[in-house]
């Protein structure tokens, strides 16, 4: 090894301390870090190294070949790689999701051309709409008509308007017609060259059809249908509303999927950010990871949530959850409810049924309104629990914390047991059901549901988190 | 080559990196972009190398050659 070389060494262990950090501490986002700040490391790599050599020269010491060697390159390679990769990926996709290419501003293929496109077909003897469109904003809405109707527009990148429409006459939009069903093709795929086209589709279909959709990029808006409703794409926002039957969404990217008053089951696979469903009257199934917002309100039917990194259901959701990266806050829930994520505070207000949560991370707070309670489990491994019971509630209280505090403001029923670094508080009383409450490195508390008790706020904001109840003078001994 | 113009050679790499950087900080915190800023790159290449050149021509009496 060369003499005096520390700056890969530096940097070496800079690298391993963020990734054991964000290791141990799981809300410290090291990717979110690096894709920010990465450059700057770069830089600072550069005057580490630059001083080095400067260095060398003013003693007099023999100078290395070269002041950043073969294996730091494929090191910076690799670091650019990962840097880049979150944020510059999320600006690619900005940039293309309007179906138009422009690259850091530039236009890469001339100017846009927009051509009409329409169409019209009886529907006798259809039953289903498939829409193929590669590019582009398709927008559905069911009526009360006979025929389907499509219009729109292509819009072309070209150098010149006989290029622009030499390339419309190519993809030739079509309306086909096959066996139950009516297809429409805008063939962006016979053009050649990725992104020069894209089109924007508005159609009428009867009520009663069924109707699938398949993309890439652009969004979908279906409205007041009864059929099915399927939509695959590789990014697009999707709003549904009014539909009276099943839904089932694959996306590999998104910005939103909302659906609101939906009669039938909804299943959504793949990856986005914001989801939004409300008034659901079937089974919700969501097999994916969206790490944005997540909203369920009113839904009639069993829930269930599986993503990478939390899980919940429950039996129905006359309320609300309402889930950010670090909160998942509930109202009027009905259990069974089951919770398993790695990171989050939780909040329930008015639930019923049995409840079992489990967190790595976070804050548990319940306030159950009804009695007689049900069965609860609540567990995390490093934040406080709160239990905030109604004064006729019976129950049996085993809970427990290995580090931290223990208050009990909820009465005699309950014996403290302070320890010298954890505690437990039990009840005295051997009836009712079992509430059983463990965190390892936290405090836990319980006490009674006063007036000002609030459920939690069922609007789009999140409510503060309520002030800490005063705790309740140690009792005379 | 003499000591001035090994010191320029192994200078490239840590100038090349902290130009790297610079451009892609600017390419983050600035509307700047690293796709137009490219080009820079090849001219500090080209204008190390040059000056490299220029430093092994002229003798360094100092030190003389390493």
């Amino acid at each position: 090894m060369r003499k005096g070389s520390f700056v890969l060494p530096v940097v070496l262990i800079l690298l391993g301390a963020l990734f054991l950090i964000s290791n141990l501490y799981p809300g410290f986002q090291v990717f979110d870090l690096l894709g920010h700040y990465w450059p700057f490391l770069l830089i600072g790599w550069g005057v580490l190294r630059g001083g080095e050599v400067l260095y060398t020269y003013s003693r007099n010491q023999p100078l290395p070949v070269s002041g950043v060697t073969g294996g730091e390159w494929l090191l910076i390679v690799l670091l650019m790689i990962i840097g880049s990769g979150s944020v510059g990926f999320n600006r690619f996709r900005n940039q293309f999701s309007d179906g138009r290419i422009t690259l850091r501003g530039l236009e890469m293929f001339g100017e846009p051309f927009d051509y009409p496109l329409s169409g019209a077909v009886k529907t006798e003897g259809k039953q289903r709409l498939v829409v193929e469109n590669l590019r582009g904003n398709v927008r559905i809405v069911g009526g009360n008509v006979s025929e389907i109707t499509v219009t729109g527009r292509n819009t072309i990148r070209a150098f010149s308007e006989e290029e622009a429409q030499k390339l419309h006459n190519q993809a030739q939009f079509e309306l086909v017609e096959q066996g139950d069903q009516v297809i429409v093709r805008t063939n962006q795929e016979r053009l050649s060259g990725d992104g020069r086209i894209a089109s924007d589709l508005d159609i009428t279909v009867p009520k009663n059809f069924a109707i699938l959709c398949r993309g890439r990029r652009g969004d979908f808006d279906v409205s007041e249908v009864s059929g099915q409703v399927e939509i695959n794409s590789e990014n697009a926002g999707v709003r549904l509303h009014e539909i009276g039957n099943k839904i089932l969404i694959d996306l590999k990217r998104s910005d939103i999927v909302r659906a609101t008053n939906i009669k039938g089951d909804i299943e959504i696979k793949g990856r986005g950010d914001d989801l939004e469903l409300e008034n659901v009257g079937g089974q919700v199934t969501v097999l994916a990871t969206y790490s944005g917002n997540i909203h369920f309100r009113n839904l009639a039917n069993p829930v269930r949530y599986e993503s990478s990194n939390s899980n919940f259901s429950a039996k129905k959701v006359p309320g609300f959850i309402r889930m950010t990266r670090g909160e998942l806050t509930g109202n009027d829930i009905t259990g069974p409810l089951e919770i398993h994520s790695r990171l989050k505070d939780i909040q329930l207000s008015n639930f019923s049924d049995t409840i079992n949560i489990d967190v790595d991370r976070g804050d548990i707070e319940l306030k159950p309104h009804n009695t007689p309670l049900s069965k609860m489990d609540v567990k995390t491994r490093n934040g406080d629990i709160a239990l905030v019971f109604p004064e006729a509630a019976r129950f049996q209280l085993d809970a427990e914390t290995l580090r931290g505090e223990i208050d009990n403001s909820y009465g005699k029923s309950i014996q403290e047991n302070q320890e010298k670094r954890g505690g437990t508080l039990k009840s005295t009383d051997s009836q009712g059901v079992a509430i059983n409450a463990r965190t390892d490195r936290g405090r836990v508390s319980i006490r009674k549901a006063g007036r000002d008790d609030q459920d939690w706020d069922t609007g789009k904001t999140l409510p503060p988190r309520p002030p800490a109840p005063p705790k309740a003078p140690s009792p005379v001994q | 080559m003499n000591r001035k113009s090994s010191l320029l050679r192994a200078l490239r790499g840590p100038i090349m990196l902290i130009t790297a950087g610079t451009l892609f900080a600017l390419d983050l915190m600035t509307g700047i972009r690293f796709t137009s800023t490219w080009p820079v790159l090849i001219i500090m290449f080209g204008a190390m190398k040059l000056g490299e050149s220029m430093a092994a021509r002229t003798p360094d009496i100092q030190t003389g050659d390493r």
